[in-house]
């Protein structure tokens, strides 16, 4: 074998995730696949696989998750990897730990850190409307109680997106 | 009499409130009184919040679960989304002594500290488990037999399995048996347990997902969706009134609450049919459909 076809492993990668991950672990991956079989954005976005994304974690790929396109941000975390999985590696988890990862890097899409400070500055992930509000009426509901911001504002600190602005 | 506290989150107050009608239409009728609390906020969402910082979510998961603990009650609700995060920030904290160590530090900011003195459920678990399926069938007032109703379960009320503890993940019968218990008919379909797309960050893709679910169920033979989760009633609503779905191929979408609602005998002006952006025909007890 060619010495440019050995594969380099960066095995740092792996240990800067490491704080971020809360379930799961990648070293009990052995690659077995049962996790992309029902995977439902593996049978819709090509190239998905969350069996890839642990061998990715594994080998220490890094410019596979740097972007803000990246295929990891296509998951819908339905946690059916999580029930498949033999090994308890519960790839669904490792993947939002490598997406917080990346959101330090100031890696993240618009629209999560739009709901993020949604929720830091309005409590709620949906903005209040008149519309609905007079629906509301219509129904006979109770106006909706405004959340405590106060409280939320001092848990949670303010995102920032990185200058990458995509359209 | 049941009691528990209403955690209600963002989409069904503020996107789909009537979804809150027909809960708070259908739920005195089996005696369960939902206690609105002040002061719960976002569960935070389990899938874009998360994404972003999974130990902000689970300290402001933390921060909704001492709401209903200093009100000495056990947390209901109607959004599977609300559920799978309070539930999951309950079994993690529940289990893990390093995680309450650091929600705790950070909650001590605003005063509040997680005891882990509440539960969570999510309202159609409480009416297998709580009200029970004879009690249900006692309270339909008007016959809606003959129904054909497609159940679309969603992922979070279900899985995590483990987290969840609801039904077995890949032959559940809580939906089935609820939507029985009214009278009407569950009908099986291929696609009944896939994800509806909504978690999905992509310009093209959960709008392929939910066209699926919805042929899928139509190709079964229903005569509507019925579903427990408003993130799963956002997307087959959404996918079906931008004209993915074929006007032949549509199926009206309901919140099995709604159609708890009709079996009592509310109007479908009363559960908020003239909201659907599918309309739900008359032989479902409904009013015309507008934007």
């Amino acid at each position: 074998m060619e010495p440019s076809e050995n594969i380099q492993v960066d095995f740092d990668l792996a240990a800067e995730l490491a704080p971020f991950v809360i379930g799961g672990s990648a070293y009990a991956c052995f690659q077995c696949g049962a996790c992309v079989a029902e995977c439902p954005t593996a049978a819709h976005v090509e190239g998905f696989s969350p069996r890839k994304v642990v061998l990715q974690i594994l080998l220490g790929d890094r410019e596979s998750f740097e972007s803000e396109d990246a295929l990891v941000w296509k998951c819908s975390s339905c946690f059916t990897c999580l029930e498949r999985c033999p090994q308890g590696v519960r790839p669904g988890e490792l993947i939002a730990a490598v997406r917080n990862w990346l959101v330090k890097k100031a890696l993240v899409p618009k629209q999560l850190a739009d709901i993020y400070n949604a929720v830091r500055k309005e409590g709620r992930t949906v903005p209040r409307s008149s519309a609905i509000d007079r629906r509301r009426k219509e129904l006979g509901l109770p106006v909706v109680p405004d959340a405590p911001v106060d409280e939320l504002k001092s848990l949670l600190p303010q995102l920032d997106r990185g200058k990458k602005e995509k359209k | 009499m049941i009691r528990k506290a209403f955690f209600l989150g963002c989409m069904i107050p503020l996107k789909y409130p009537q979804i809150e009608a027909a809960v708070r239409l259908t739920m005195p009728r089996l005696d369960v009184e939902l206690v609105d609390l002040e002061g719960f906020t976002c569960c935070p969402d389990p899938i874009f919040f998360k994404s972003v910082d999974q130990f902000a979510w689970l300290t402001v998961a933390a921060r909704n679960l001492t709401v209903a603990e200093s009100a000495g009650l056990d947390i209901a609700t109607a959004c599977s989304g609300c559920t799978t995060t309070l539930a999951e920030a309950l079994h993690l904290l529940k289990t893990r002594p390093d995680l309450v160590k650091e929600v705790n530090s950070r909650l001590a900011s605003i005063g509040r500290s997680f005891a882990g003195a509440t539960n969570v459920r999510h309202l159609a678990t409480i009416l297998r488990d709580e009200v029970g399926l004879d009690r249900i069938t006692a309270a339909v007032k008007t016959k809606i037999d003959g129904v054909k109703v497609a159940v679309h379960y969603g992922c979070h009320l279900l899985k995590p399995s483990e987290v969840a503890m609801v039904d077995d993940p890949d032959f559940p019968e809580l939906q089935e048996k609820l939507v029985a218990a009214v009278g009407a008919e569950p009908v099986r379909y291929p696609h009944a347990l896939k994800c509806c797309g909504k978690g999905c960050i992509d310009r093209t893709v959960p709008a392929a997902m939910a066209v699926e679910i919805v042929e899928s169920a139509k190709a079964g033979g229903a005569d509507a969706l019925c579903l427990v989760c408003p993130s799963c009633f956002d997307s087959f609503e959404l996918v079906q009134a931008t004209g993915k779905v074929k006007k032949e191929k549509q199926l009206p979408v309901l919140s099995y609450f709604q159609l708890l609602g009709l079996a009592m005998g509310f109007s479908g002006e009363q559960l908020g049919f003239q909201f659907h952006r599918v309309p739900v025909p008359p032989g479902l007890g409904s009013v015309r459909g507008k934007r």
